[in-house]
């Protein structure tokens, strides 16, 4: 097997083991992960998939995926992956390099333009008419003026949305008044929740997360906020242990605004201007998992709100009539 | 009792968890049910639901966790044979091929693919249509609310590089055997269909294969195909392909009656060929179909049974009355109508199929006063309160005002459910349904027919007389002679089609009319 693409971050740590083991973790149809010694986790993705954060995409279909199972040992090396037990050999020799950093070049949209992204997130979630993870509940906020959570009985919410509404509307205005050590407090009763190996709230957290780190790095040095960095950085430490390891890592990432390029593309595409039209980065997004992709957009389409709504028009300076 | 079944550092696709425990709550001795990962959060949930257990605090994040309030362990031992099962389907249904995530890289992969199926929202379709085209893919355009200005421009494309764009809002086709979207098993034949009707299509396709016979082709254009600004450029490109297709010896034209220039144009094309045409402008014009030299026809019905005819060598007659003794279909009349009050005079007939609605509200015609319905034949029958009903009403549940917010009544048959609940009074007496069965549709429309019914029927004290024609084929994988079983089992009355069924309810509504003039 050969990696086609290899995250900047996993290179890095490849090149600095000599030898280290590790084992599979986890297996799915078109992925698999394996858990390092020291409880880092690698995703190694069939060729279709998205790049993330510490991962390799190799050339292989999901079908050749076969004879790889939990708890295999593997030994990881600057040259590539060993599975012990089949013998398969990943190398990473050829492989180019994908940077999973968070990119802020290029053509800035104006406020109207990104708004107009952010409602297109809002009219695609309303058109899919999901009825499951935490997106059904864009029916029942409003964010211009403040966040304002609906009190309305239709449509019908999943159990999950009708536990946690409260809790994510308390989340969202302590974010929209920048009360970051409140919001911050609110974290344990909101993290790790939802049916997924990515809990709904995680993939919410995480689309919340990069919209603030983009928003923050697109900002001149002069006006950062350096609370809002370490909000971000302390909610993943709140994580630790909260939610599923798997999670976990995506939220480390999500709060350095690293997420995969699928994400990234969409986030991208609301501060910058893009060849691509939006629908078609909303739909990428929305292809992943179960409900992540949606609840992710979600996430994304909230933090924008309320940041985009923040922002007041230019008033016009008043014009003094001249005395006769 | 409350059980748990715990799955240390288990990990599962992005599977549709939710809905697996929708799913498990439905077997029989399962109260409340819930699945997912052992976070402190969804643990609090399950307390919250009121599944808490001792075995709650040994479960970390990274366990996979079932837990469920059951009456046995028997039902505990069917709830984890169940996620278990779910949980392998999904994955198989999801299959390990390869899901590329746009056409380009489809493209790619599947190089001998010849027709793409397009289904996103109307207004990104045209973008990723011409994007089809330009690959040299044909086109089943499945999306409605796709401009016709947009239709028109990808019609044109494809007509230029003669390719297929079946649609917009096309749900209906059968390429080279395969069914695509709604569509029946139905045997391979000599007959070719090209349908700007789903069901419409579906209902002639379905009945040609209870005949005995089969398609070769069926084409679908979309509904406005033959409207003015289309020009009826999808039917004709059908109809040349089907001219020069060596398998098609019958061809059959469905549609709503086209625009006078594009019928014209039409039927100077069917003018042109020696194969038989056999045409159904549903309520159309049936003299320029004659003068062009085609077969004229009178409902879906006997559009099937004149193409079956004319495939099979013979002469095609008309077929208007039913496939039993007229005698016994009488005898039946009447013992249906017994216990009947003379105060139940109305219908209700409640379809899923647009084009069957329409069929049945024009056989009834004006012979008991009009017929409302929010798609009425003309504007004085229109529904202006679909939530307080009067008189005789026809409605076709798939229309937009009943699907907001919710599936086509053919794949979610809870709409009708409902609709059961609230337009059946005490003065209706005859309820007439359709049940579209085959791919696409509900994976058993007939039992939630009957279902619902049943429900109606123990909660009212009127008796009425049910209805119904089942569209479907023994090939479907609801089975139509099984769907025929279990309909007549709730003492529904199942007629070989929807023509006939609609007869059969002119008759019921005739008797009791002389019943309330008695």
């Amino acid at each position: 097997m050969e990696a086609q693409l290899l995250s900047r971050d996993l290179k890095a740590y490849l090149e600095s083991c000599r030898k280290s083991e590790g084992k599979i973790h986890s297996v799915f149809k078109d992925a698999l992960n394996i858990q390092t010694a020291n409880g880092e986790l690698i995703s190694i993705l069939t060729a279709g998939k998205d790049i993330e954060p510490m991962s390799a995409l190799i050339s292989a279909q999901p079908r050749e995926m076969k004879g790889f199972y939990q708890d295999d040992p593997v030994e990881l090396s600057s040259k590539g992956i060993l599975f012990k037990n089949n013998n398969k050999w990943l190398s990473i020799e050829k492989s180019k390099v994908w940077h999973p950093e968070i990119s802020i070049q290029g053509e800035r949209h104006s406020i109207e333009a990104q708004k107009r992204c952010v409602e297109d997130i809002k009219q695609k979630l309303v058109e899919e008419d999901l009825t499951i993870g935490l997106s059904p509940l864009i029916h029942y906020l409003t964010f211009n003026e403040g966040v304002q959570l609906l009190n309305k009985d239709s449509p019908a919410l999943n159990e999950y949305c009708d536990f946690i509404q409260i809790r994510l509307y308390q989340l969202l205005k302590a974010l929209n008044d920048r009360h970051y050590d409140e919001a911050l407090t609110l974290m344990p009763n909101f993290v790790g929740f939802g049916p997924g190996l990515t809990p709904s709230s995680d993939d919410l957290l995480a689309g919340i997360l990069v919209s603030l780190v983009y928003e923050e790095s697109m900002k001149e040095a002069s006006l950062r906020e350096d609370q809002v960095l370490v909000f971000s950085k302390d909610v993943y430490e709140i994580c630790v242990g909260k939610t599923t390891s798997v999670s976990e890592q995506m939220l480390k990432f999500a709060s350095r605004g690293m997420v995969s390029e699928g994400y990234r593309n969409l986030i991208r595409s609301i501060f910058f201007k893009d060849q691509v039209p939006m629908h078609l980065r909303i739909e990428t997004v929305l292809k992943h998992g179960a409900s992540s992709g949606s609840d992710f957009l979600f996430g994304v389409y909230c933090m924008n709100s309320i940041r985009l709504n923040r922002l007041k028009p230019i008033e016009p300076i008043p014009v003094k009539e001249c005395e006769e | 009792m409350i059980q748990y079944e715990i799955r240390k550092n288990a990990y599962y696709d992005s599977v549709t968890l939710m809905l697996i425990s929708k799913e498990i709550k439905n077997i029989e001795g399962v109260g409340d049910a819930i699945v997912g990962m052992g976070t402190d959060l969804n643990k609090e949930l399950t307390v919250n639901i009121g599944l808490k257990h001792t075995l709650l605090d040994a479960i970390s994040p990274n366990d996979f966790y079932i837990a469920a309030e059951v009456d046995s362990d028997e039902s505990m031992k069917e709830v984890i044979e169940s996620v278990e099962r779910l949980l392998t389907a999904k994955k198989t249904a999801a299959g390990s091929d390869y899901r590329p995530a746009t056409l380009n890289s489809a493209v790619e992969h599947f190089k001998e693919a010849n027709l793409v199926i397009v289904s996103i929202a109307g207004q990104y379709a045209e973008e990723e249509v011409l994007n089809a085209l330009d690959h040299d893919l044909n086109v089943m355009l499945f999306s409605d609310n796709v401009s016709i200005e947009a239709e028109l421009r990808m019609k044109q494309k494809a007509v230029s590089k003669e390719l297929l764009m079946m649609g917009p809002d096309c749900g209906t086709a059968i390429i080279n055997g395969i069914p695509l979207a709604f569509a029946n098993v139905v045997k391979k034949g000599p007959i070719g269909v090209v349908g700007a009707s789903g069901t419409g299509t579906q209902e002639v396709t379905a009945l040609i294969d209870q005949l005995g016979s089969g398609c070769s082709q069926v084409i679908g254009t979309g509904g406005r195909d033959l409207k003015s600004e289309i020009g009826g450029l999808m039917m004709l490109q059908s109809i040349d392909a089907l001219i020069e297709d060596p398998e098609t010896k019958v061809i059959v034209l469905i549609s709503k009656p086209p625009a006078p220039e594009v019928a014209e144009k039409i039927l100077q094309k069917v003018k042109l060929t020696s194969k038989p045409v056999v045409v159904d402008f549903i309520g159309g014009n049936q003299e320029t179909i004659k003068n062009a030299g085609a077969y004229a026809c009178l409902t879906l019905e006997d559009t099937a049974r004149k193409a079956v005819a004319l495939a099979n060598g013979m002469e095609p007659v008309d077929f208007i009355g039913f496939t039993e003794d007229e005698s016994v279909i009488d005898e039946l009349v009447q013992k249906s109508l017994e216990g009947i009050k003379p105060t139940q005079t109305n219908l209700r007939a409640l379809y899923t199929g647009g084009t069957l609605a329409d069929e049945a509200m024009k056989l009834l015609g004006n012979t008991f006063g009009g017929i409302y319905s929010n798609i009425p034949l003309s504007p004085e029958y229109e529904l202006q309160n679909l939530n307080n009903l009067k008189g005789h009403v026809c409605l076709d549940l798939g229309e937009d005002q009943f699907t907001v917010g919710r599936p086509h009544p053919m794949i979610d048959p809870s709409t009708r459910t409902d609709r059961f609940k609230t337009d059946i009074d005490e003065t209706v007496a005859v309820v007439l349904m359709d049940v579209v069965i085959g791919y696409g549709s509900h994976e058993n429309p007939a039992l939630e027919a009957a279902q619902s019914v049943n429900a109606l029927r123990a909660s009212y004290d009127e008796k009425f007389v049910v209805v119904a024609s089942i569209t479907g084929t023994e090939g479907d994988p609801q089975i139509l002679s099984v769907s025929k079983a279990t309909l007549e089992q709730e003492g529904i009355l199942v007629l070989p089609s929807n023509a006939q069924a609609v007869r059969f309810v002119h008759k019921l509504l005739t008797a009791l009319g002389g019943m309330k003039h008695a």
